[in-house]
């Protein structure tokens, strides 16, 4: 069978069983099984054998699921996954959240800043953005409702912070792309600290605008009677949340220590200071294990089967195919860009992050490629975009996350009017990082030469 | 991704041996952390003090990834697209479900076989990983081995659960 037509087949199979609603890790590692039997049983101009292809078959999968699951570096996913469960349990963003408040309470929305800065440091500690939005909405849109502030803007704003985590490092995506892309983990990281913290400029930004331009939508009052406002208690709140940012991000600007060792150490970190301050006891601990090794066997499947994937698309040579095909036209490399950034920026409203980074990666990288793209830069340009699309109806998972947490007068048309808001400046950021490569490049640049 | 709270499918009680395959999963991960922690530490004092810690985290990250599937699939978590499917009413999800669950079984039956073959072939070899403790292979492969069959059984039983479900 012609390798193409069979590489379509595939993803055409693969586009098929995901309406479906069959998991993105089935739908990918079945249908790249399938067409590896049928790539290695069925050779252009042959006749079909079975048991020829048995070989190469098993050896390829095998190879590709053990090494990949058998893996040192990959270690940092679940540490990092379990470094912002205990860190939720010890209440490390909880005291951040409150210090922030109080820190915050005198600006403008000063309750929606501290939400959406809140985000900000739970992103730091954590890496996942759903997480940030699930933990944040539910401390943060009860409280702002109950200061007054309109449903629209207290549950956009918790919605739009909490895509932080996807570029503030330590970034569960960056880590994804980081595999499948073959760069440095380190330089990912750093590469999205000034577009993390611009994003989160851009979300205050839209937080003042709202603010001049419907004042009815923030109340007057910031403090309750009889609230505790001492700004060196609230300081004193931030320590254990600095600490753990400044092990991630300083230990791996220095050279300290490597992705996977900040990991380790911050989640030891981190529940140490549970166990002092008496939140993490047997039962979180195991409760936060338990949550930590169920998300890390979900995310790794569908990286294991879209591992599997990559090696059938790159088996059948679609990509390099795909590649003279685009290169015929000669497309300047502006107009590409813009392609691939529509493409991320609608396939980002139907499908979740991680499935489009598996499912598109082995496509898009190659054509960056060719144009002498730096896949640092290119992604923190896709995180962004799927940052976007987390706040992007009608799938945008951080809508839903936050209709889910905050309390029922908050309505789902709500939450969409009030992330789309948010979207205004974000797409101001997005061409900021397009513009300006040195916005991403410039702190790696500067750590490792 | 989801909204489907009207018709969401119920989860399936997970047995007592996939709980405490996830508990040892649950364990591995912070072993692995204390001791990544303990050289990082120990190696700024003198030397790192566990040897073969990149091996033995290897070996662990094969119990913290595969031992909680069986958990994680009896509790419907694997990460799915709803898009099209939002009006589907139950039974037409249990179908889906089946549907779900048989892919999910030629993806997790390659994968079993492809260990098998790994397994069988590291314990042929007696290889081991050169290193103070000499690891032998066939230890990974195992675990890895082991993981894939719980997970292929529980998809099993998903299956005929499911198909009951859905008449």
């Amino acid at each position: 069978m012609d390798p193409t037509l069979l590489a379509g087949l595939v993803v055409a199979g693969v586009l098929l069983l995901l309406a479906l609603r069959v998991p993105i890790a089935y739908a990918l590692g079945a249908c790249a099984i399938v067409g590896l039997v049928v790539y290695f049983a069925w050779r252009p101009g042959g006749d079909i054998n079975l048991a020829a292809s048995m070989r190469p078959v098993l050896r390829l999968v095998g190879a590709n699921t053990f090494s990949f699951v058998h893996s040192y570096p990959l270690s940092m996913i679940p540490l990092f996954i379990g470094l912002g469960h205990v860190a939720y349990h010890a209440e490390i963003t909880t005291d951040l959240y409150r210090s922030l408040r109080v820190l915050l309470r005198k600006l403008p929305g000063g309750l929606a800043m501290a939400s959406v800065s809140g985000c900000a440091g739970f992103s730091a500690i954590t890496g996942s953005s759903v997480a940030c939005a699930a933990a944040m909405g539910k401390i943060a849109v009860p409280e702002m409702l109950r200061y007054g502030y309109h449903p629209r803007l207290a549950s956009g704003a918790v919605a739009a912070g909490g895509t932080l985590g996807s570029l503030i490092p330590p970034s569960l995506l960056f880590v994804i792309y980081a595999i499948f892309t073959e760069q440095s983990v380190n330089g990912l990281f750093l590469a999205g600290v000034v577009p993390g913290l611009l994003s989160l400029v851009g979300f205050l930004l839209t937080i003042c605008l709202w603010c001049l331009i419907r004042p009815s939508h923030v109340p007057k009052v910031t403090v309750e009677v009889g609230e505790d406002t001492d700004r060196l208690k609230a300081l004193s709140g931030l320590w254990p949340s600095a600490l753990l940012f400044s092990i991630v991000v300083g230990g791996i600007y220095l050279g300290i220590f490597t992705p996977t060792e900040a990991a380790a150490v911050s989640l030891i970190v981190a529940t140490l200071i549970g166990i002092g301050r008496r939140k993490i006891t047997w039962s979180t601990l195991i409760a936060s294990g338990s949550d930590t090794v169920r998300q890390t066997a979900m995310i790794f499947m569908v990286a294991l089967a879209a591992k599997l994937f990559t090696a059938f698309i790159s088996l059948t040579r679609i990509t390099p195919l795909t590649l003279d095909w685009l290169q015929s036209f000669d497309p300047p490399f502006y107009a590409v860009m813009i392609a691939i950034v529509i493409f991320y920026l609608v396939i980002g409203m139907f499908l979740d992050s991680i499935g489009i980074l598996v499912l598109t990666l082995p496509f898009t990288v190659p054509i960056m490629l060719s144009y002498d793209v730096n896949l640092i830069w290119f992604g923190v340009i896709v995180i962004k975009l799927l940052e976007i699309g987390l706040i992007t109806p009608p799938i945008g998972l951080n809508i839903f996350v936050i209709k889910s947490v905050s309390p029922k007068s908050v309505t789902l048309s709500e939450v969409i009017r009030g992330s789309g808001a948010f979207l205004v400046l974000d797409f101001v950021v997005l061409i900021l990082l397009l513009l300006i490569p040195a916005l991403s490049l410039w702190l790696p640049n500067s750590a490792f030469g | 991704m989801t909204s489907r709270e009207p018709y969401e499918l119920p989860s399936v009680p997970s047995t007592k041996a996939e709980r405490a395959l996830a508990t040892v999963a649950i364990v591995c991960l912070f072993v692995m952390a204390a001791m990544i922690t303990l050289n990082v530490v120990s190696r700024w004092i003198g030397r790192a003090i566990i040897p073969d810690d990149i091996l033995i985290v290897q070996e662990l990250m094969v119990l913290v990834i595969l031992f909680p599937l069986g958990v994680v699939t009896a509790a419907r978590g694997h990460i799915s697209v709803d898009l099209l499917t939002e009006w589907v009413r139950q039974k037409g999800r249990y179908r889906l479900a089946v549907l779900e669950h048989c892919i999910g079984l030629i993806m997790m039956g390659g994968i079993t076989y492809a260990a098998w073959r790994g397994f069988v072939q590291a314990w042929d070899t007696q290889d081991y990983y050169s290193g103070t403790l000499d690891i032998p292979m066939w230890i990974g492969h195992a675990s890895f081995l082991f993981g894939s069959l719980v997970f292929l059984m529980r998809l099993f039983a998903m299956l005929i659960s499911d198909i009951r479900a859905s008449r």
